[in-house]
C-alpha cells in the first residue's frame, strides 16, 4: 500500500516536471521567435559596398568598378576617345555636341586639357574652382550631355550587333544561315556561358544588372586584354563576369576564314544571360 | 512575420525531413532530460538536507522510540527512512532475544531499505548520461545528413560558390547545435546528482551499522 502511494507520487512528481519542462521549452522557442522578429525589426539597412578586388591591377580601372558598386556613377568618358579594335570606331554625336568642345580649347587651350583630366580624376566641384566661370559651363554641360549619352547606350560600338540580342539560346532563333564570326561569336559565348556561375539570389533586386566586358581573342583562342568598360552595380556579378571570362581561356582558335588575326569582341552580361 | 532570413527557425524551414526528425528527437530528449533534472534537483536536495538533520537527531536523543517518532518528519530522507524499517524490524522481533539472530535480521532489513533508497535516489538519472553522450551524436548526424544534402545541390547547381553551399550547411550545424543544447544541462546535471547520490550512499554505508547497533543495544 505504502510503495503503491509512493509510486503514484513518483509519477505525480515526474507528470508536473515534465509539464514544467514543456512549459519552459515553449516559452524558450517563443522568446526565440520573438527576437528573431525584433532583430529583423531593427536591423539598420546598411549600405552595401561591394569591393572587387579581382579587378584591382587589371585593365579596366579600378575606380570605376568600384565606384559603380557602390551607386550608379556616371562612368566617365574614358573609353569613348579609344577606337575599337575591329568595330568601326566612335558612336556618330549630335551635330551641336562637338561645337562647344571644339570652341572651349580655342579659348582657353591649357585650362581645358588640365579640366579635362582633373574631372576624369577628381571630383566636379574642384575642377570649377580651376577653370573660369563662363568656360566651366559651357564645358560641364556639355561633358553632362556626354555622359548621359554615354550612361544610356553602351560604351563603344563592340556592344553593337546586328544579329539578334542574346546569345547562347541555340542556332535556331538565328534565323539566316550565319556566317563564320557569328557562329564563332555563338561559339565562345556557349563557352564562357558554361564557365559562368553565379547565385541570382546574392543579386537581390538591385534594379538593371548588366556587365559589359571586352575581351581580345588571340589567333590560338587565348583571352587577353579583358575589360570590364562598365561594370553593373553589383561587384558580384562583376567579379562573375570576369572569371568566367578568364576560365574560358583558351578558347577554339579564330577560323581561317575570319583571316586568322586578333579579334576584339564585347560581350554585355545581364543575369539572363549574354547579349 | 520573419524579415529577418538568418535567423534560427527561418533555416529550420528549409530543413530537410532527416534533419527535422532529428531536432525532434533531440527536443523530447531535451524535455524529459529537464523533467528529469527538475523532479531530481528537489527530490535529492530534500534527501540530503532531510538525512542531515535526521542524523543530527539521532546523534542527540539516546531513545530509540524517540527517533523513531521523529522520523514522521523526515519522510524523504533516506537516513530516517532507513532507521525506521531497522526499527520496524526490530519490533517485529517479539520474543526472539538472542542477539545474533535479532542482529542479523535487523541488519538485512537495514541493508534492504539501504538499497532500496539508492536505487530510488538513482531512478532515471543514467538516462541523463545516455543524453549527454547520444545526443551530440545525433545532431553530428543529423548535420552530416544535411551537408550530403547541400554538397548534392552544389552537383545540382553546378555552382560551387558559397551562396550555394553555406544555406545547407548553416541549416545542418542547427542539429549539432541544437544536440550540445541537449547534451550539455543533461551532463552537467548528470555529475551533480551523482556525485550527490555517492554521498548518500556513503552516509547510508557508514550509519547503517549504527543504526543496528543501537537496536541491539535496545535488545540487551
Amino acid at each position: 500500500m505504502n510503495n503503491r502511494d509512493e509510486r503514484k507520487a513518483n509519477k505525480r512528481r515526474f507528470l508536473t516536471a515534465l509539464t514544467i519542462s514543456v512549459f519552459l521549452h515553449v516559452l524558450l522557442v517563443t522568446v526565440s521567435l520573438y527576437l528573431q522578429y525584433l532583430t529583423g525589426v531593427k536591423r539598420p539597412q546598411l549600405r552595401v559596398i561591394d569591393v572587387s578586388l579581382v579587378t584591382l591591377p587589371g585593365p579596366g580601372s579600378p575606380e570605376k568598378a568600384d565606384m559603380s558598386a557602390v551607386e550608379p556613377v556616371v562612368p566617365e568618358p574614358e573609353p569613348l576617345p579609344e577606337p575599337p579594335v575591329e568595330q568601326p570606331p566612335v558612336e556618330p554625336e549630335p551635330e551641336k555636341k562637338p561645337e562647344p568642345v571644339k570652341k572651349v580649347p580655342k579659348k582657353v587651350p591649357d585650362q581645358q586639357k588640365r579640366a579635362e583630366k582633373k574631372t576624369v580624376k577628381e571630383k566636379p566641384k574642384e575642377s570649377k574652382q580651376n577653370v573660369p566661370q563662363k568656360q566651366p559651363t559651357d564645358f560641364e554641360r556639355t561633358l553632362e550631355r556626354l555622359r548621359q549619352k554615354v550612361q544610356q547606350g553602351p560604351p563603344s560600338d563592340l556592344y553593337r550587333r546586328s544579329g539578334p540580342g542574346r546569345f547562347g539560346q541555340g542556332e535556331g532563333e538565328y534565323g539566316a544561315p550565319m556566317g563564320p564570326y557569328e557562329r564563332y561569336l555563338v561559339e565562345v559565348v556557349t563557352i564562357i556561358r558554361r564557365n559562368w556561375s553565379f547565385t541570382p539570389q546574392l543579386i537581390g533586386q538591385k534594379g538593371d544588372i548588366k556587365a559589359y566586358l571586352a575581351l581580345t581573342i588571340e589567333p590560338g583562342g587565348a583571352i587577353s586584354n579583358i575589360r570590364l568598360d562598365r561594370g553593373s552595380i553589383s561587384g558580384y556579378f562583376n567579379d562573375t563576369v570576369v572569371k568566367a571570362v578568364q576560365k574560358s581561356s583558351p578558347l577554339p582558335p579564330v577560323p581561317e576564314e575570319m583571316g586568322r588575326k586578333a579579334l576584339r569582341i564585347g560581350l554585355v552580361f545581364t543575369p539572363q544571360g549574354i547579349e | 512575420m520573419f524579415t529577418s532570413k538568418i535567423g534560427f527557425f527561418s533555416l529550420l524551414a528549409n530543413a530537410g525531413p532527416v534533419v527535422l526528425f532529428v531536432l525532434a528527437v533531440l527536443l523530447l530528449f531535451s524535455m524529459f532530460s529537464w523533467a528529469i533534472i527538475i523532479m531530481k534537483a528537489r527530490s535529492i536536495d530534500k534527501a540530503v538536507s532531510e538525512s542531515r538533520s535526521f542524523l543530527d537527531y539521532f546523534f542527540d536523543v539516546s531513545s530509540i522510540d524517540k527517533v523513531f517518532g521523529e522520523t514522521e518528519n523526515y519522510r524523504n530522507g533516506p537516513l530516517a527512512r532507513v532507521f525506521r524499517a531497522g526499527y520496524i524490524e526490530y519490533r517485529a522481533l517479539g520474543d526472539l532475544k538472542e542477539p545474533a539472530r535479532a542482529e542479523e535480521r535487523i541488519s538485512r532489513a537495514v541493508r534492504r531499505e539501504a538499497n532500496e533508497e539508492t536505487k530510488s535516489l538513482s531512478r532515471f538519472v543514467p538516462f541523463l548520461a545516455t543524453v549527454g553522450n547520444t545526443a551530440p551524436f545525433i545532431g553530428l548526424f543529423g548535420t552530416v545528413w544535411g551537408i550530403m544534402n547541400s554538397f548534392m545541390s552544389i552537383g545540382v547547381t553546378q555552382s560551387a560558390s558559397l551562396a550555394t553551399v553555406a544555406p545547407g550547411i548553416a541549416e545542418a550545424l542547427v542539429a549539432t547545435a541544437a544536440g550540445l543544447a541537449a547534451a550539455i544541462p543533461a551532463v552537467i546535471a548528470y555529475n551533480y546528482f551523482t556525485q550527490q547520490i555517492n554521498s548518500i550512499e556513503r552516509d547510508l554505508e557508514d550509519f547503517s551499522g549504527e543504526f543496528v547497533k543501537s537496536f541491539v543495544n535496545e535488545l540487551g
